[in-house]
């Protein structure tokens, strides 16, 4: 049996590597086919009527305007009338015609009426939550009480950070139609190919095993589409409907912001208690959140450190607003945000350098200590730390002040459940088949890249098609679980194949298989790399029937492994007169064990440093109190950082031994974690107060300098409850 | 996707067939340049013409001519970046290039014309939202509702004049001409502005913008203050426009100091003004313009940001207005 | 000249336009309210313009028009009459990439890929008013098109490369890319 194992690194010819997406040319020609433009024969155009009101009764529903315009094909009542709405934007009515301006049409001439409830959609103040408050169980760990009791230091504070959503460019939606009444071919936008067929199928009625689903390249997901949703549910069943042709439905803009997925708000209220010198010996939090009208899990409190004596209590608050979904790393943005602000406002009442006060306490990080500390001597010296860090608030000359600040934060990242198929053909051709899908981040170059190292071939031999659920099943691309996956089940695969063609060339060679290695496009012995056969050659050695392999995660051997440390640093310049944030710079640096594409795992953290710029500094979802309705459900007012908005940028991935032996580790959450950290101690530092709440506007770095004891405060979330 | 609504639409190549095409289309039709503010606008069903004229093509609004000396004369038609780079705005009335350099992205000052920017409805967050959206609030008074969201007690609307180039049209003395089938007058950029966010404009929806007059410069100096989330894309939540006129030994002759973005009109600070007038510039006087300029900011909450702190801005912005002008 | 429809056989239906499409003439009929970015993905079936967010806010349906990157979701189709419209489709030149699609593909400026037509285009015509742009000058280029996953860093250095080999200086990238060997 094949050893399952990387190759060691000086045999490495791609892994490790800086290499381009393989799908580049596609995307920069417009030839990359996403599911908003499908376009199939005879498709008709979905559209949704939803819910005007946060919290409402339907009560009744009359379609019939609706039903009979010419071009409507098709109208499926969602939700009956007696059902209790809890969010404005959910789906009530949608309806089926011959293009969408007939749809909008008829969704305009559909009457509901509702009984309208009253609605909770602002959860800032806890204290107003009422009976929306679900207090989760308190955890205790040492004895908290006591150790704040012998603390020298006690520093309290508020930090928290709003709802924000995913905002995908391409928006959330599907085509189905069905062939007969029993087959659905559904193109889908999707971090889960293999996953939709049992989620359609099941509120169809139908086997999975009938349905068909596509997928070839996505605009976006970010955590917000792993789950087939209602209005994918509903376009299949307005096809059936209108005889089994294709029914469209993207989501608009404003319904993307408004239901197709939230990151949980957190806010908290920390104690801190550290000894003079730094230690760090007891914490208590009392935090809550909201992830809409569900839950929202709760963040990690306090997040990295095992303080050895802390008291945690979580609140979740329902609110009539869309709901969670996973969001980049779920709960751990929240959970590194209050707690490195906390800890580096210890830090700042000890008078303390925040990077010897990290360091000073980093055992308590636990198994990633070690890699912690050489992360944070990079860092430092890539910020050049020691030199431009300054005691908080120290005064400087003019209206601008500048600061730094840090955090570091942790991921699992272990590869999920994967399955690929291998077949070298007797003519030396290659194919990888895989249920799986590229998100962007260069899965479809990571699988490639895998299966020609093993087989010592160039990127271009390997035939990859992925995106469709007739491959075999991979895991949703989501926890940064697939790279872990994808590369050692292809892997596997490979290895395996690759054994078979040993055994068929080996006699030829008169070598046993074992001696044998397959490099530079050869197969040679390994003892006397003179003697082999080309690829071609050795592959006219299979006979008829082309190897066939089917490689597999988890499986034998180490190939992958979970768990990372990062940190990161942030240096800010803040006008103290208008409040005004600029980032000057974010060095991060992180670990991901095995790095197979160098350069997509560089625009992993690239990606997620602007994303945390984002949220840092731009990005909430704005709640009006009195409507219940998102005051900005459009790309004007939830504001994303352009490409002028953005500091500089430097990026440094961990390798090395230590990293290549715990196998390949996922990367797309870790670094999305500590930027709004790492900016808001920055911050911190340049003004000398704490500004509680992210995202770090004007309004409220101006407010937290005005009222530096004012609890969160400046949140413009709840509207309008002004005069004149 | 969201969809215009179904219109008839007319393109004219003289401005007398233009108001003609306007006369025969009656209150439900509009002229429409750029189309960046109509087009969103009328696929959120916020403005619903049956008959849009479109002006793009009037060869007779896309010139330029004059300069410093004489003053200057711009066709409406002309859009954003031809502006931004236009040699003679550039060097006469570099304001101009300047807050239009602010305006938006560059794909949309591609598209939208000076006109469209100084008719540029009103905005608010209970305002521009689509029509199933405002339908679930029973909409507002700005359409097809009864009160405002932003102030329910008020009488009138609070929607916010969010165009970079009205508080500096204003500043610079601008005037402009409106021809109807009825005739032509000339009315000041001052005047052109009317402080209800329903009807923001002195202006007869039948009236076309046909010329935007600057009159000479003499020694006049401008500049133009922009405060905004990010560094594109957004309107302005608050717009300084100030212009200085000194006397050789630093004596203002005159100034004038606008508000943008804080009101349904600009809001000209005459106190501010006063304080200016007649002395030198000093740190004193400077911060006394300020301050009330501050008092005169009147933002309500129906943009970005805080309300208060969009008041208190007006402060640092207008003194750093001031300072770059000295 | 490429026929897209028939004639309309309702005119009052339709409207009837010819105009120049990435170098072809091209007619085509189309409901006359319709915007440039519908008539181009569903009458012309040009999909490589992207649907964004609808209102002018994000620059993902960006085209050139008569040389000038707009936003094609707030362009009237029939104002197209007569103009020259380049899409994604037609930036590449007798199948050979243009440089900017060359090093967007190489240095990951495309990653989801989505946002990526728009800033090429938006791109191309910088470049081809100013071949040497500082990077203040790209952020201002550019500052109309977002992207989410978010590659701006690896952006700015794709027009910078295409900018310098456009130059017909040898400029490599600053780190090796490599497809694989012979």
């Amino acid at each position: 049996m094949a050893e399952y194992k990387w190759p060691e690194p000086e045999k490495r010819s791609l892994i490790g590597k800086r290499i381009s997406r393989v799908d580049g040319p596609a995307k920069v020609s417009g030839k990359a086919k996403y599911t908003y433009d499908i376009k199939r024969p005879d498709m008709l155009y979905g559209k949704v009527l939803r819910s005007p009101h946060a919290h409402a009764k339907i009560v009744s529903i009359d379609t019939s305007a609706a039903e009979k315009m010419p071009g409507v094909k098709a109208v499926k009542v969602i939700q009956e009338p007696g059902t209790e709405i809890k969010w404005a934007g959910d789906e009530i009515v949608a309806v089926a015609a011959v293009d969408e301006p007939t749809a909008e049409d008829a969704i305009r001439a559909i009457k509901v009426t509702y009984e309208k409830l009253p609605h909770l959609v602002v959860e800032e103040d806890l204290s107003a939550a009422g009976d929306n408050a679900k207090p989760a169980a308190e955890q205790t760990a040492g004895e908290p009480e006591k150790a704040f009791g012998e603390a020298e230091v006690i520093v309290e504070g508020f930090y928290g950070l709003p709802v924000i959503t995913h905002c995908c460019l391409e928006s959330h939606g599907s085509i189905s139609e069905w062939e007969g009444d029993q087959n659905l071919l559904v193109h889908i936008s999707t971090q889960a190919v293999s996953n939709v067929a049992n989620q359609i199928g099941r509120p169809l009625g139908i086997p999975a095993a009938n349905v068909r689903v596509k997928q070839d390249h996505i605009g976006g997901g970010f955590g917000s589409k792993f789950q087939v949703d209602r209005w994918d549910v509903t376009a299949a069943q307005l096809s059936k409907m209108a005889g089994g042709k294709p029914v469209k439905i993207m989501l608009e803009r404003d319904a993307e912001l408004m239901v197709a997925g939230i990151r949980p708000s957190a806010y908290a209220r920390v104690k801190v208690g550290a000894k003079r010198d730094g230690e760090i010996i007891a914490w208590q939090s009392e935090s809550w959140n909201t992830g809409g009208s569900g839950g929202g899990g709760s963040p990690p409190l306090p997040y990295v450190f095992s303080v050895p004596n802390k008291h945690t209590q979580h609140t979740g608050i329902a609110t009539n607003t869309g709901s969670a979904r996973a969001w980049r790393a779920p709960n751990h943005p929240q959970g590194c945000l209050v707690t490195m602000s906390a800890l580096e406002d210890t830090a700042a009442r000890l008078e303390m350098d925040p990077l010897d006060f990290f360091l000073k306490n980093i055992e308590l990080a636990g198994r990633f200590a070690e890699v912690y500390r050489e992360e944070f001597a990079i860092a430092a010296d890539l910020m050049e730390w020691k030199k431009n860090w300054h005691q908080r608030g120290a005064k400087t000359a003019g209206p601008v002040k500048r600061g730094l600040g840090l955090s570091l934060h942790t991921w699992g990242g272990g590869g999920h459940g994967s399955n690929c198929d291998v077949i070298i053909h007797p003519d030396g051709s290659v194919e990888v088949k895989m249920g799986t899908q590229d998100l962007g981040t260069g899965t479809r170059t990571a699988i490639m890249m895998v299966a020609a190292e093993t087989f010592g071939l160039p990127l271009e031999a390997i035939k990859l098609m992925i995106g469709d659920n007739q491959f075999p099943t991979s895991g949703a691309s989501g926890g940064s679980t697939t790279i872990g996956g994808v590369s050692a089940s292809t892997r596997r695969g490979t290895l395996d194949a690759l054994e078979q063609l040993f055994e068929k060339v080996a006699p030829s060679l008169n070598v046993q298989p074992a001696d044998l290695e397959a490099v530079a496009g050869r197969i040679r012995v390994k003892s006397d790399p003179r003697r082999g056969l080309s690829w071609k050659e050795a592959c006219m050695k299979i006979g008829g029937t082309a190897i066939t392999t089917r490689g597999r995660n988890p499986g034998p051997g180490t190939l992958n492994s979970s768990g990372v440390g990062g940190v990161q640093m942030a240096d800010v310049s803040v006008d103290v007169e208008t409040g005004i944030v600029r980032v000057n710079k974010v060095v991060a640096v992180q670990d991901c064990g095995l790095i197979i594409d160098l350069k997509t795992a560089e625009s992993q953290v690239y990606g997620a440093l602007i994303m945390g710029v984002c949220y840092a500094l731009y990005e909430e979802r704005i709640m009006d109190a009195r409507t219940g309705r998102m005051l900005n459900p459009n790309m004007e007012f939830y504001k994303l950082a352009g490409l002028g908005d953005i500091g500089e940028l430097v990026v440094h991935m961990m390798t090395g031994k230590a990293y290549d032996e715990r196998g390949v580790i996922g990367l797309g959450e870790p670094p999305v974690i500590s930027p709004g950290a790492a900016i808001s101690n920055a911050v911190a530092n340049a003004v000398g107060v704490r500004v509680p709440s992210l995202p770090l506007t004007p309004d409220r770095v101006l407010a937290a300098l005005q009222y530096p004891d004012r609890e969160g405060g400046s949140s413009k979330n709840g509207g309008n409850d002004a005069g004149i | 996707m969201m969809r215009l609504p179904k219109f008839e639409y007319r393109v004219p190549r003289e401005i007398s067939e233009a108001v003609k095409m306007m006369a025969d289309a009656g209150p439900d039709g509009m002229f429409v340049a750029g189309g960046t503010d109509l087009y969103p606008n009328m696929k959120r069903r916020q403005q619903t013409p049956k008959t849009v004229i479109s002006v793009t093509r009037l060869q007779e609004m896309r010139a330029i001519r004059g300069d410093a000396e004489t003053g200057i004369v711009i066709g409406p038609s002309i859009s954003l970046t031809d502006i931004c780079n236009h040699p003679v705005i550039n060097r006469d009335y570099p304001v101009v290039a300047e807050a239009a350099r602010l305006i938006s992205t560059p794909l949309l000052r591609n598209m939208g014309t000076i006109g469209g920017n100084l008719l540029l409805d009103t905005r608010c967050n209970y305002y521009d939202q689509n029509y199933e959206w405002r339908k679930g609030i029973n909409f507002c008074m700005k359409k097809d509702g009864d009160i405002c969201w932003v102030a329910p007690s008020s009488p009138k609307c609070w929607a916010v004049q969010s165009a970079d180039l009205v508080p500096v049209m204003v500043a610079l003395g601008a005037r402009v001409k409106l021809v109807s089938t009825l005739g032509e007058r000339m009315v000041t950029a001052e005047g052109l502005y009317n402080d209800d966010g329903i009807n923001y404009l002195h202006k007869r929806p039948d009236e076309l913008l046909t010329e935007i007059h600057l009159p000479p410069r003499n020694g006049m100096k401008a500049v133009y203050k922009k405060l905004r989330r990010r560094g594109a894309f957004d309107f302005p939540v608050l717009g300084v426009a100030a212009t200085l006129d000194r006397a050789e030994d630093g004596t203002v002759r005159d100034a004038r100091l606008i508000l943008g973005g804080v009101a349904p009109a600009p809001i000209r600070v005459k106190e501010a003004e006063g304080i200016l007038v007649g002395h030198k510039l000093d740190q004193e006087r400077m911060a006394a313009a300020a301050e009330a300029c501050y008092l005169k900011a009147r933002p309500l909450d129906n943009t970005d940001f805080l309300m208060n702190w969009r008041k208190q801005m007006a402060r640092p912005f207008v003194l750093r207005a001031l300072e770059e002008l000295r | 000249m490429i026929k897209i429809k028939p004639m309309a056989e309702d005119k009052k239906q339709k409207a009837h336009i010819r105009f120049v499409l990435n170098g072809e003439t091209v007619e085509v009929a189309f409901a006359p309210h319709k915007t440039l970015l519908e008539v181009l993905r569903e009458d012309l079936n040009l999909t490589g313009t992207k649907h964004g967010c609808e209102l002018g806010e994000c620059g993902t349906c960006a085209v050139l028009v008569d040389g000038l990157p707009i936003l094609s979701c707030l362009a009237l189709g029939l104002d197209m009459e007569g103009r020259e419209v380049t899409t994604i489709e037609g930036m590449a030149e007798g199948g050979c990439l243009h440089p900017l699609q060359v090093t967007f593909a190489d240095l990951g400026a495309a990653q989801c890929g989505y946002c990526s037509p728009g800033f090429l285009l938006t791109a191309k015509e910088l470049l081809e008013r100013n071949p040497a742009p500082t990077r203040d000058e790209i952020r201002e280029a550019l500052s109309g098109n977002l992207c989410r996953c978010t590659g701006y860093i690896k952006i700015y250095e794709a027009v910078e490369l295409a900018a310098a080999r456009m130059r017909g200086e040898e400029a490599e990238p600053a780190r090796e890319i490599i497809h694989g060997y012979e």
